[in-house]
């Protein structure tokens, strides 16, 4: 039984897990294998997971936790099954634009780049991003700032 | 710098597509999860056993105890033939393990690998007993083939995307070799005091993998560097980079 809801749950969630990971790797395999992990996370805490009061909110910490975990695992790095990732090509301004700011965003160290995904791109109020990250709600604001200047820096923005 | 630029600039990202992959298993969680539940289970028991004196009583030495293995980043000693419908697209050596990336010989979201793990470094895998790998006893967990291709040493095969992927990881296992003992050769020269974790050979083009995890290769005769370490450290090391001709088997000046 629980296993269906938990079931149920997760792929209901996928898309939006599979967004964030993506954001904050970078490369959808990393992030396929950061979602992995944390779901897996997710079902061995099952039951205090469906306690809380956000479940969202509660799985999208395990999530952004695991990802900060996973980079301090140096073999981590290197996919044991990652196939060689072609560079596209597309004419599209757009799409330049996009890969543009993901890759200068890629170039923010991850605490930082945490910081700016939850803030900028899901609307985390500072105290929820804090929640999220077991961190201060100051240090949230500096790692704001900070990884706002390391993006600018990335952009080549001067203002 | 305002907040408000902070959504300014990243907002583009808000329209990003995430590419379609079939990298995330809810059933694998599930197996995964329930395996560590069981892990907690055993490890509170053993405490137990440590807190009531039972266990050191228990435990006798190993009466034949083989040494930690590992491996010479710099050298390789696996291979792998084109079997299965795949053939090896990047090698990947390590301290701890080395790894084989397989391309679909015909093309197509197929997926495959091998991870080859030093003596005593992963345990001894559970599954489905397959008939032995060139005299190597094998096993199929349900998600791979493990080969103990040496004592207590297991490889691991993955092939995805075919309805066969069994039988197809088993022809991928049988054209490994564990022998080999290919000295890497890399065509420039760097001054680092960072560790070699590995190296990467994608078809002749060398990269080396550092155990910061940032990655450096030559591009059009000067270095290109990867990863998470301070902007100013990744420029100093490009920086350092020299190309090498012939390739040399010591990178490092």
């Amino acid at each position: 039984m629980a296993d269906n809801e938990y079931t149920e749950y997760v792929t209901a969630a996928l898309p939006w897990l599979r967004r964030t990971a993506y954001l904050l790797c970078g490369d959808v395999h990393r992030a396929d294998d950061v979602v992995q992990v944390a779901i897996t996370r997710l079902y061995t805490n099952w039951r205090r997971a469906r306690a809380a009061d956000n479940l969202d909110a509660y799985v999208r910490a395990i999530l952004v936790r695991t990802f900060l975990n996973e980079r301090r695992r140096p073999w981590s790095r290197v996919r044991l099954f990652e196939r060689v990732d072609e560079l596209r090509s597309v004419a599209n301004p757009d799409f330049e634009t996009r890969e543009e700011i993901r890759v200068a965003l890629m170039r923010v160290p991850p605490g930082q780049r945490a910081v700016l995904v939850l803030r900028f791109l899901f609307d985390l109020p500072v105290a929820e991003a804090a929640k999220a990250l077991r961190c201060s709600e100051g240090t949230v604001k500096s790692q704001t700032a900070a990884g706002l200047a390391a993006l600018r820096t990335q952009l080549g923005v001067t203002q | 710098m305002s907040e408000d630029d902070g959504a300014r600039l990243l907002g583009p990202l808000r329209s990003v597509d995430v590419p379609a992959s079939g990298g995330v298993s809810v059933s694998r969680a599930i197996r995964s999860g329930k395996r560590t539940k069981a892990l907690r289970v055993a490890a509170a028991g053993v405490f137990v056993l440590i807190a009531a004196g039972v266990l050191p009583v228990l435990i006798r030495p190993d009466p034949d105890p083989v040494a930690m293995g590992g491996f010479d980043p710099l050298v390789r000693t696996i291979s792998a033939g084109s079997a299965g419908g795949f053939t090896p697209e990047v090698y990947v050596t390590g301290r701890e393990k080395q790894m084989i990336v397989l391309r679909p010989e015909r093309g197509g979201d197929q997926s495959a690998g091998v991870v080859v793990n030093a003596a005593r470094t992963v345990g001894v895998p559970q599954g489905e007993a397959m008939p032995d790998v060139d005299g190597k006893r094998a096993l199929w967990t349900g998600t791979y083939l493990a080969v103990e291709w040496a004592r207590d040493a297991w490889a691991f095969v993955t092939v995805e995307g075919f309805p066969d992927d069994r039988e197809r990881a088993h022809r991928v296992a049988q054209s490994l070799r564990f022998d080999e003992h290919v000295q890497i050769k890399v065509p420039y020269t760097v001054e680092t005091s960072w560790t070699l974790d590995g190296v990467r050979d994608t078809g002749g083009d060398i990269e080396l993998v550092f155990t910061n995890g940032v990655r450096l290769a030559l591009r059009s005769g000067v270095g290109l560097a990867q990863g998470e370490a301070p902007q100013a450290e990744l420029e100093a090391l490009e920086k350092s980079v020299r190309p090498a001709d012939p390739p040399v088997t010591n990178p490092f000046r």
